[in-house]
């Protein structure tokens, strides 16, 4: 089977992921693109669709051309399969055969009907017989067979099928050109004793055969037997008397043409073209003319000569279909001549592209001269809009329009051939003076459909149109008439085609355009309205994730108001049954949103939609995080303004927003993430001098510690960034300066001891007590900050503990208690732990914690003495024993 | 290693067979001997022949011979059990330096070149023998050709010849034009030219375009006599036909003319004393009532070098 499209072997590239890219026209630097690239995007996107492969196309016309019934000679369903039986009964047949041809003689060739699936089966059984005819090395039967086959394609008693018959055919004469090729390809790799090349013994290629030939092999390369084989083969086939089974044939074996010449292509191509024009039957020959640009663009995709001989043949030939004939013809077939050339249309598809793909200026002039003089209807001329250049005939756009105007009908409306014009427009608009008229002329036709399906796809191909070449005034005007046409319209017509979707998948790609114009005007969102609650979530999603990526800071009302609706309507879908993935996604595009209101120095302004945000989207956590870190930032901001010292005003600003983050932290469920959150709430009042809810926010995070499920690493973590702000807050005048350090010792301790239930909770239990240790650790960290005359570090306007306190004894008193405390608990934790890594471990941190703060005290040098020790004689890992070295070393320096 | 059978074989090296005369044809003849044997002499006889079959009776004429060459490959001796191959050669010339024909198999007329390989092994052996059909082709100088000229035609209900005289006028009109592009066609070459249906009243169901051979043998070599001297006796057959538009065509459109020509049954045009080979085309349109009507065309066929 010829797996191979045709016309993907020069179409660059197949329809791969990006495949619906063009109609974006946005690109990643976040603004829309401009009409250059537009035009090359469109360019791209004609390249692709020409590249649809064979395949494709073989699919669609399948599905598109069905019958219930088919009308077939008697014999068709004749089994074959007993070909030893008849080989007996053959002489005894012929005399009762001859009796027969003579008594049928007059009468019509009985007929019988099938249904479509009895058809298709027959024919698998004739393609499989083929192949086992093949096998059998019987190349006659397979000739008859194929013959048989294409015999097929001269009858068009059943028109509505015909594509379909056409494509199953041509699959049993693709498979029987392959096997020719094959088996003469075959030969060419034998060498001079008619030996095969040997077989490949390893790599992905293995048990194939290994090719003698070069890899661009020419006739040269080819030797005398194949050739001889190959000539036979053509000679047999060219004294086929039919010639509709003549051409299929030669047309199928092309590749052949190979063995024998260098390239003969555009003559044999241009030959079988001509010779198409004996076949009197239209269908029959379109179709015909089809497989022959099919495979000729296969072997030869340089040579279009022939191509265009068809294209103007077959419009030369489709004058006939006004005449009285033609009318009785169809009238015969029970069709009429839209039916009739709807049926062509996949034919002239395909014959069009091949002429387009490489057409010049003369060749379309003469193409459509060819149109005017001969053919007029619009199924032809769509095509010929669809796979030409438009470069041909952007230039004179409006006298194209009036073609279509007058264009006779066919099942393609005036509308469709619009809707094709207007994907080509994309790529060549029409000459600036033109446009206004062609966007006139086309829309006091399109204005009028009452179809709203094809409505809106021609709508869509002109927004494109308006977007790329034309002003936010036609653009204006543009969506109200499609508003108009769906507020009309019936609801649940809309609801039930996707029709609209490929409108507003455009409009959101480009909403931002002409300073977010579409986005602005109210349009879009009274046709989001027209959908679901689902889907039209999901085009809110695309609006904010089209806004982030395209559109930076804004302060506009009219567009933050827009996108704040949107974001609402998104918040709005999701529920608590709502998967964590989605509410995650949503989250992350309202933030997305958020981020980028920015009212420059109107913080209040800038407060406020914080104020309405949180209120809007109460349901989501990582939200209102994001709101927090807003709000802190929106604080130091003031700060920063008023270079760090607040005015009244000011003062009562940042106040308020602290006030505003006191309200919202409590409602996040994570208490992990509400830690975090107090944390930097705590920095930022420090830092805006607000001690009163500095304090309240590490009391606050000091309470919820106990029942925070989180992380016991993330646990650790934040105690060290807790310990590190706590350095600098101030003690309370009336609870004292360690009133905080000891509620967090009280806190770790609680939490420490809160390890739920199950088999789970004894790991997670034994993980919380090494997680103590180390918070500990962090702990006996800040005491020996504390215990300094002057702290490490401190923040503008807030006295700290080392002012506040001056080193008092009491105080000293006090605190070495505390980290004696805090010492007696980490050893008596560390003691209670099961031997190994993690004991080691932490008895090392213990040691260096105490050098590092201690090294200079008599005691902790003896305790360190007594923990090295016990180190040593525990089971010391590889890891333990570099840092037990380092730390040995490091007391001997001092020493 | 002893083979099973004894036989001969001969193969020829080139892989067509074909010679053309003055050529040299060289082969291998393999001797294939089992437990061995005497022989007196392996032989090799190249024959060329006319062979002539009156179409109206079932005698025989008597062969002509064209080529006649008999050369002893081995002499006699023993032959080793095994196989023994011997090359040979021999000129492509005629007989008595005449002329040579091409390999043509007709129906009344053919012409054959056999190579036989024969070796006799004594009284108490059969004797072995091969035979192998070699082709001969004889090609004349291009220049030799006279330069084609396009035979055109054009068929209307007025040129028809033999319509009965009652139909005369109400034939419905239809006007065929065309042409051969040339009448001295090349033997490797297709036949080709055009034709094109200008007008037609009715409607046309089929155009085909047969080849047909003429064999010419002269009655002066039939015994029967009831022929006066000097006639000859032709027999036609059909030797292609092919569809070259099926269904009722458009009208004014070129419809090309191309039929490439079977090998086996064409030869260049040929005439000697005796017999004469030729071809004709008859392009035939049918109409859809069942009326035909036919041009015939004579064309020479050519084999040039």
């Amino acid at each position: 089977m010829m797996l191979d499209d045709p016309l993907g072997a020069n179409g660059g590239g197949g329809m791969g992921a990006d495949g619906d890219d063009g109609i974006s026209g946005v690109d990643d630097r976040g603004r829309a693109i401009s009409i250059e690239e537009a035009a090359t995007m469109a360019a791209q996107k004609f390249e692709d669709e020409l590249a649809t492969p064979w395949a494709v196309k073989k699919e669609q016309v399948l599905r598109d051309y069905q019958v219930t019934s088919v009308r077939v000679k008697a014999n068709f369903m004749k089994d074959e399969d007993n070909r030893e039986e008849e080989k007996v009964l053959r002489v005894i047949d012929r005399t009762k055969a001859r009796l027969e041809a003579l008594e049928d003689k007059g009468s019509e060739t009985p007929t019988l009907d099938i249904t479509q699936k009895e058809y298709i089966s027959q024919l698998t059984r004739y393609h499989e017989e083929l192949q086992r005819a093949w096998k059998d090395g019987e190349r006659v039967l397979s000739i008859k067979i194929v013959i048989k086959c294409t015999r097929l394609l001269a009858d068009t008693s059943v028109p509505q099928f015909y594509p379909s018959v056409f494509i199953m055919v041509t699959e049993i004469l693709d498979t029987f050109g392959e096997l020719v090729y094959e088996r003469i390809l075959g030969k060419a790799e034998e060498d001079d004793e008619g030996n095969p090349p040997p077989l490949i013994k390893k790599g992905k290629d293995k048990g194939k055969r290994m090719s003698r030939l070069p890899p661009n092999w020419t006739v040269n390369d080819v030797n005398v037997n194949a050739k001889e084989t190959c000539r036979n083969w053509f000679y047999k086939i060219s004294s086929v008397r039919e010639l509709l089974p003549r051409m299929y044939l030669e047309m199928c074996l092309l590749k052949c043409y190979r063995f024998l010449s260098i390239n003969e292509y555009p003559q044999v191509l241009g030959r079988l073209a001509s010779m198409s024009r004996g076949i009197g039957d239209p269908l029959v020959s379109v179709y015909c003319q089809c497989y022959l640009a099919r495979c000729g663009n296969f072997v030869c995709h340089t040579e279009t000569n022939y191509a265009n001989t068809m294209a103007y043949d077959y419009m030369f030939g489709s004058k006939n279909y006004k005449s009285e004939d033609m009318k009785e013809r169809l009238k015969r077939l029970g069709i009429t001549l839209e039916e009739f050339l709807h049926l062509q249309s996949p034919a002239v598809e395909w014959i069009m592209k091949c002429v387009g793909r490489k057409a010049n200026k003369t060749i379309f002039t003469t193409a459509l001269k060819h149109y005017r003089d001969y053919c007029g209807n619009s199924m032809v001329l769509k095509h010929i809009i669809d796979c030409f250049d438009p470069k041909h005939y952007a230039p004179n756009a409006a006298a194209m329009v009036s073609l279509v105007k007058m264009a006779d009908s066919s099942k393609v409306g005036m509308i469709g051939v619009f809707d094709t014009m207007a994907a080509r427009f994309i790529q060549s608009p029409p000459p600036e003076g033109q446009r206004l008229l062609v966007l006139n002329e086309v829309w006091k036709v399109v204005t009028k459909c009452e179809d709203l399906k094809q409505y809106i796809s021609c709508a869509t191909a002109w927004l494109e149109v308006v977007l790329h070449h034309y002003s936010s005034m036609e653009l204006g005007v543009l969506l109200r008439d499609v508003v108009k046409h769906l507020n009309a319209a019936d609801a649940d017509e809309i609801e039930s085609y996707g029709f609209l979707e490929p409108l507003v998948k455009l409009l959101v790609h480009h909403c931002y355009d002409f300073n977010g114009m579409i986005f602005k005007s109210g349009e879009l969102l009274q046709i989001l309205d027209k959908f679901k609650e689902s889907r039209k979530a999901e085009h809110c999603k695309e609006l904010l994730d089209s806004f982030a990526k395209h559109s930076g800071e804004t302060d506009d009302p009219v567009l933050i108001n827009t996108l704040f609706e949107v974001s609402r309507t998104l918040h709005d879908s999701i529920d608590s049954l709502s998967p964590e993935g989605e509410q995650r996604h949503c989250s992350f595009l309202i933030c997305g949103f958020i981020e980028k209101v920015n009212y420059g120095k109107d913080f209040e302004r800038q407060l406020g939609t914080y104020v309405d945000c949180r209120a809007a989207f109460c349901n989501l956590d990582d939200v209102k995080e994001q709101l927090v870190l807003c709000v802190c930032k929106l604080a130091m901001q003031t700060l920063a303004l008023m270079r760090g010292r607040h005015n009244k005003k000011t003062s009562a600003f940042v106040k308020g927003c602290l006030a505003f983050n006191h309200i919202s932290i409590p409602s996040i469920e994570d208490r992990m993430k509400r830690l975090n959150l107090l944390v930097t709430c705590g920095w930022v009042g420090l830092k805006n001098q607000c001690l009163p809810q500095t304090d309240t926010f590490l009391k606050q995070a000091i309470t919820i510690i106990p029942e925070c499920q989180g992380k016991v690493d993330d646990m650790v973590s934040w105690v060290g960034s807790f310990c590190g702000l706590l350095v600098m807050v101030p003690g309370s005048p009336e609870l004292g300066p360690f009133y905080l350090a000891k509620g967090l010792q009280k806190a770790i301790g609680a939490w420490s001891e809160e390890s739920g239930e199950g088999a789970a909770s004894a790991m997670k239990s034994l993980e919380k007590k090494v997680g103590k240790v180390k918070c500990v650790l962090s702990m006996i960290g800040v005491c020996s900050a504390w215990g300094q005359e002057k702290l490490p570090y401190s923040v503008y306007g807030v006295d700290s503990n080392d002012t506040l306190y001056g080193g008092t004894d009491a105080y000293m008193e006090e605190l070495k208690g505390i980290v004696g405390g805090l010492l007696g608990e980490a050893v008596a934790e560390i003691e209670g732990l099961p031997e190994g890594g993690f004991k080691c471990e932490l008895l090392i941190m213990l040691s260096d914690v105490l050098f590092v703060f201690f090294g200079g005290d008599t005691n902790a040098k003896k305790l360190i003495g007594k923990l090295v020790k016990k180190v040593e004689g525990g089971d010391v890992g590889a890891k333990q024993g570099k840092w037990l070295a380092r730390l040995k070393r490091a007391i001997q320096g001092d020493q | 290693m002893n083979p099973e059978h004894s036989g001969l074989d001969i193969s020829l090296s080139r892989f067509d067979r074909i010679y053309h005369p003055g050529e040299s044809v060289s082969g291998v003849l393999s001797i294939t001997a089992k437990d061995g044997w005497s022989h007196t002499g392996v032989k090799i006889t190249v024959i060329g022949t006319v062979t002539l079959k009156m179409p109206n009776g079932n005698q025989e004429v008597k062969p002509r011979r064209l080529l006649e060459e008999e050369f002893m490959l081995v002499e006699s001796g023993k032959m080793d059990m095994g196989t023994t191959k011997v090359p040979f050669s021999f000129v492509v010339k005629g007989l008595n330096k005449k002329a040579l024909l091409e390999t043509y198999h007709g129906a009344y007329i053919s012409v054959n070149y056999f190579i036989t390989a024969k070796v006799e092994r004594g009284v108490m052996k059969r004797g072995l023998e091969k035979g192998l059909e070699f082709i001969v082709e004889v090609p004349i100088r291009r220049e030799s050709l006279a330069t084609p000229v396009e035979k055109e035609f054009e068929i209307t209900e007025k040129t028809l010849d033999n319509v009965r005289s009652s139909k005369v006028g109400k034939i419905p009109e239809f006007t065929i034009k065309g042409k051969l592009h040339r009448t001295n066609c090349l033997i490797n070459m297709p036949l080709t030219g055009e034709v094109t249906i200008v007008k037609s009243a009715n409607k046309i169901s089929s155009i085909d375009v047969q080849l047909v051979r003429i064999e010419s043998i002269s009655s002066a070599l039939s015994s029967s006599g009831d022929l006066s001297k000097g006639d000859m006796v032709k027999e036609a057959t059909e030797i292609e036909k092919l569809q070259i538009a099926v269904g009722d065509v458009v009208r004014n459109m070129v419809i090309p003319i191309y039929m490439v020509l079977p090998r086996v049954y064409t030869c260049p045009t040929l005439s000697t004393a005796t017999f004469a080979v030729g071809f004709e085309v008859n392009l035939q349109v049918v109409f859809e009532d069942g009326y035909m009507v036919s041009e015939t065309f004579q064309v020479g066929l050519h084999r040039v070098q």
